[in-house]
């Protein structure tokens, strides 16, 4: 695994923060591990990825399958990266930002899923 | 009438200085009366022509009695005829005066003193002759008174009778005398003899009884004897006692060759020599032919032929004075008869006498160097007994063991040794030999394995058969047949004359390992015997055990380095921009394996974990522990843990493992792309990084060894392993022996690797276990990890497996190029991702059925940018609409670049980058 998720329960919140690289290796099976986490009767999963090193169209995949499949049981995803991250412009060369909630700050994210 | 003559004088008894003092006075006298006596007839007016005549006679006999050159007798006779005549003159000068008769008698009685009958008998002759010629004829002439000229015959008888008278007196006189010197002469003759005797046997006696050597004492007092006796020859044969208790008889000879007695055999008990050899009697033949018992005996009945002829015969015991043992016996021979008297036997015996002393002295002198060598020899042997004690318990290679034995035995046991051990298959051999020139080549041919294992007749295999050991105190032909089988063999063996032999099983606890043979050959002169063979038994069980414990050893010593083989990397893992060499030098055999242990291996998230270890201890214990911490050790680090938390899990693990055990520990963790090590050390040496010429030791982060402390805690230093610079762990077997300081050895270290700096690390690792080991011998397990930084180069070529796994490496890879290369932070980031999307294409549309591969290549330029090239065999498929559209869309959108080629089963994807410039979105 290049790549690591730290899941926890914040009231009606799932977080989860994601360490190193999100590649072919590693993106399926963060997705399953997030799905398997997160229980259904939760609101929302803010998903942190200001740690992640490295992201490439497998990344960007995982992350609108994860929506797509939280969507589908009605739960949000709130995803934190700041605007300076590294990462911040293959989100926008992949168009994520006009598809999922994105927030600067962990505390935005959380506000945000609270709504 | 025998009765008178040995009442007479001899006649001969007086001695010739004697004679020559009393010739010399009577001789005076006729000379006197030859002067004298003419001068009286001249005053008596007998005129000179008379007293001329009548002086002639008794001048001229004196004369001829004063010539030395005449004989004796005749010298006597002349001096005797001129003093008869003198008184013959004298009485006619005095016309017959009856008183001048008187001078007849005093001249008789001068004339005995000759005490010679032929002088003496002529005196008497004369006077009886000439009185009764002349009386009758002329009587005037020799008387005075008319009675006797009236009958002169009757007057010559009464003369004759009263110079019968002096005469008879005389005589007497004379036989007393002569009884007198006689005697005198015999006790000088005697107190002489004796004399020259007593001189004969003390020199004898200072020569012999100084001789210590028993060969030597018979050689002299043979020569002495046959000197002293006067024999044609003579020889002494004595009895000798070997250290066995054999008897026989030796002899020495003198006076003539040996070579004439060489074929002979010694003499027996025959009716000759049986009192001599028994101690019996002295015998002496004055001719030996004419005894009765001479020549009765076969073979020879009397002399072998070609012996020297023998008449006279003289021998006599030598018994020992202490115990009255017979030690021999001289016997002496002489071709004439009747040589040997009383004298010589008494010589003879004396000689025996002196002999006998000097015998006795030798053999206590050799009883004294006997007992001494003895004392000498068996400590010798218990030094034997104990060294071979400390060869089962010290050297663990049974052919050094075995060989120190064989070594040991000669030539304090055997003049050769033989050990022979079969394998278990029972046909090849551990063979070892050793003895003087010619008799190790004899030894080493004497079994003839193989084949003839089986053969039991030949006696080493019976005795490792049955175990039961063989002492043959005199090897005879059939034994030698029996043990050397070639015929060129048996001719070495005549040649060496091997004379005894001892063959021991080499005994273990439950089986017979093989076997030792001994052999003693005639040179030497000595044969086995049973304190010979009592330790050579328990040489046989010592070196069975050693050959046991050896065995065992090598058993153990196996599975240790097997267990421990398997777990040293057989191939260390290839890490682009790095380079690693590891050597690992078991203990010499002999020696006990260690517990050394070294790993290099990928951890998950791209790291490389470098481990060098040393468990305390040796054998199997050691090897164990070591397979155990090496497995929790990998297992720690690829859950992700820091080093410093690695070592206190391993110690934690230790002290619940094995109490006792203890061992050392350097563990780094390698970030390849920054090239930062981590280090944390549990009581290990300390690593050396190179830098140029530059090496230092790494001291910090370096705690207690796993095992000393529990519950310790370690430090971690870091280090930045830059292009070029070089890591390098080791083990203490490297820079520590019994000879020098670790101190000196880590420096002897450190100076090789900064002077092989430059040479490639595989040529730097052998540079520096040349410097640290030289000739000296490992006697402890050596183990060597270099790791080296090395630049990627100008373009990068990577060959990767159609594996998702791979990426990350891929990619800590190329970020590092790109690094070396100062390509820009925002320009690395975005190939990486351009560079993963091909890849992932690569990997996912490539050739899945086989174990595929990919290539990435990567090559810059300054004015052309940074190209990337990713190749793959297999068919293109059109973008999923999920992902893969994604993927060409990024790569589109950040590179300048991007073109696809699609031919012949291979697809190329071909990526720019200009640097510095990030294309528009």
């Amino acid at each position: 695994m290049t790549a690591s998720l730290n899941l926890s329960r914040d009231d009606s919140l799932y977080v989860g923060a994601i360490d190193g690289d999100i590649d072919l290796a590693s993106a399926r099976e963060l997705l399953s591990e997030v799905l398997a986490g997160v229980t259904s009767d939760a609101r929302a999963l803010v998903l942190d990825m200001s740690n992640v090193r490295y992201l490439d169209s497998t990344g960007v995949s995982m992350l609108l399958d994860l929506h797509r499949s939280l969507d589908a049981r009605r739960q949000r995803l709130c995803v934190v990266l700041p605007r300076t991250s590294h990462l911040w412009r293959l989100f926008e060369i992949t168009g994520l930002p006009s598809i999922l909630r994105i927030d600067p700050t962990l505390i935005d994210a959380k506000a945000a899923a609270q709504a | 009438m025998w009765g008178i003559r040995r009442l007479l004088p001899s006649g001969t008894g007086l001695s010739d200085t004697a004679w020559r003092a009393r010739h010399r006075g009577i001789l005076a006298i006729a000379w006197l009366h030859a002067v004298v006596v003419p001068l009286i007839a001249w005053a008596r007016d007998t005129g000179l022509p008379l007293a001329g005549v009548l002086a002639a006679p008794l001048v001229g006999f004196s004369i001829v009695a004063t010539i030395p050159a005449f004989h004796r007798r005749l010298r006597s006779v002349c001096s005797t005829a001129a003093l008869l005549m003198s008184s013959t003159i004298l009485v006619y000068i005095f016309d017959g005066l009856t008183e001048m008769n008187f001078h007849y008698f005093v001249m008789v009685a001068v004339v005995a003193l000759y005490q010679d009958w032929l002088p003496f008998a002529i005196a008497i002759a004369f006077v009886l002759v000439h009185h009764g010629v002349i009386g009758t004829l002329e009587p005037s002439l020799v008387y005075d008174s008319p009675e006797a000229m009236a009958h002169p015959w009757r007057w010559a008888a009464i003369h004759a009778t009263f110079v019968a008278a002096i005469s008879a007196v005389c005589v007497a006189g004379w036989r007393i005398t002569q009884g007198v010197i006689e005697r005198q002469q015999q006790a000088e003759d005697e107190l002489l003899d004796e004399k020259r005797m007593v001189e004969t046997l003390h020199q004898i006696g200072t020569g012999v009884v100084a001789e210590l050597d028993l060969d030597r004492v018979a050689q002299l007092v043979t020569d002495a004897a046959v000197q002293a006796t006067g024999a044609d020859f003579g020889a002494f044969f004595y009895n000798v006692q070997d250290a066995h208790g054999d008897r026989y008889m030796l002899y020495t000879l003198s006076g003539t060759p040996r070579s004439a007695f060489e074929t002979f055999p010694i003499p027996r008990s025959t009716k000759i020599f049986e009192p001599t050899f028994s101690g019996t009697a002295i015998v002496r033949f004055d001719d030996v032919t004419a005894e009765p018992s001479y020549a009765q005996n076969a073979p020879y009945h009397g002399l072998p032929d070609g012996h020297p002829p023998v008449r006279s015969y003289l021998a006599v015991p030598v018994r020992s004075r202490g115990s009255s043992e017979v030690l021999g016996g001289l016997v002496f021979g002489h071709q004439r008869p009747g040589v040997f008297d009383d004298q010589d036997e008494r010589l003879a015996v004396g000689i025996a006498t002196q002999a006998a002393i000097a015998f006795d002295n030798a053999r206590l002198y050799q009883a004294e160097r006997h007992a001494h060598q003895v004392a000498e020899s068996s400590q010798e042997r218990l030094a034997l007994l104990a060294e071979t004690g400390r060869l089962i318990t010290s050297a663990l290679d049974q052919n050094v063991t075995l060989r120190e034995i064989a070594r040991l035995t000669v030539p304090t046991l055997a003049d050769a040794c033989l050990i022979d051990v079969p394998d278990d298959d029972g046909h090849r051999i551990v063979r070892i030999s050793t003895g003087g020139p010619g008799l190790e080549e004899f030894v080493a041919g004497l079994v003839p394995f193989p084949p003839g294992f089986d053969d039991v007749t030949h006696p080493i295999i019976g005795v490792m058969r049955t175990g039961e050991p063989l002492l043959v105190r005199e090897i005879d032909d059939a034994f030698l047949t029996s043990i050397t089988r070639a015929p060129e063999h048996q001719r070495i063996a005549s040649a060496l004359r091997p004379r005894s032999t001892i063959i021991v099983p080499l005994i273990g606890r439950d089986a017979v390992y093989g076997s030792l043979t001994l052999i003693n050959v005639e040179m030497s002169g000595r044969a086995f015997g049973a304190d010979d063979f009592a330790l050579a038994e328990e040489i046989g069980r010592r070196a069975g055990m050693a050959v046991e414990n050896a065995r065992l050893y090598v058993q153990q010593r196996t599975v240790a380095e097997s267990l421990q083989h398997a777990l040293l990397p057989h191939q260390l893992p290839s890490i682009t921009g790095f380079e690693a060499a590891a050597r690992y030098l078991p203990g010499t055999p002999g020696e006990r394996v260690g517990g050394d242990w070294y790993d290099l291996f990928e951890v998950s998230g791209g790291g490389i974990a470098i481990v060098m270890g040393d468990v305390v201890g040796h054998g199997i214990r050691a090897a164990s522990m070591m397979a155990q911490l090496r497995n929790a050790l990998r297992a720690y680090v690829w859950d992700g843990m820091s080093p410093s938390d690695v070592l206190e899990r391993l110690n934690h693990l230790l002290f619940g493992l094995e109490p006792d055990g203890m061992a050392t520990v350097a563990v780094g963790l390698l970030d390849p792309i920054t090239a930062e090590l981590r280090l944390a050390n549990a009581g290990h040496l300390p690593l050396l990084h190179v830098r140029g010429d530059d090496a230092t030791f790494v001291g910090e982060g370096l705690g207690p060894p796993l095992g000393a402390v529990p519950f310790a805690r370690y430090e971690e230093a870091t280090l930045e392993l830059r292009t070029n610079d070089t890591a390098v762990f080791y083990t203490d077997g490297l820079v520590e022996d019994r000879t020098t300081t670790i101190d000196a050895g880590l420096d002897v270290m450190r100076r090789a690797v900064v002077s092989g700096g430059r040479t490639s690390i595989h040529e730097l690792s052998d540079t520096v276990l040349r410097a640290c080991l030289g000739e000296r011998i490992v006697d402890d397990d050596v183990a060597l990890l270099m790791l080296r930084s090395v630049p990627l180069g100008d373009s990068l070529s990577l060959n990767l497996q159609s594996d998702p796994r791979v990426l990350a490496s891929m990619r800590q890879t190329l970020r590092r190029w790109m690094h070396e290369h100062h390509v820009g932070e925002e320009d690395a980031r975005d190939v990486l991702v351009a560079c993963g999307e091909a890849c992932n294409n690569a990997i996912e549309h490539g050739t899945v059925s086989l174990k595929g591969s990919f290539q990435v290549e990567a090559t810059i330029g300054k004015r052309a940018g940074l190209h990337v090239t990713v190749r793959n065999e297999g068919t293109w498929r059109e973008p999923r609409d999920d992902g893969g559209g994604r993927g060409i869309h990024l790569m589109k959108a950040l590179m300048d670049d991007v073109e696809f080629d699609r031919e012949n089963g291979h697809i190329e994807v071909r990526m720019r980058r200009r640097l510095g410039h990030r294309p528009a979105a």
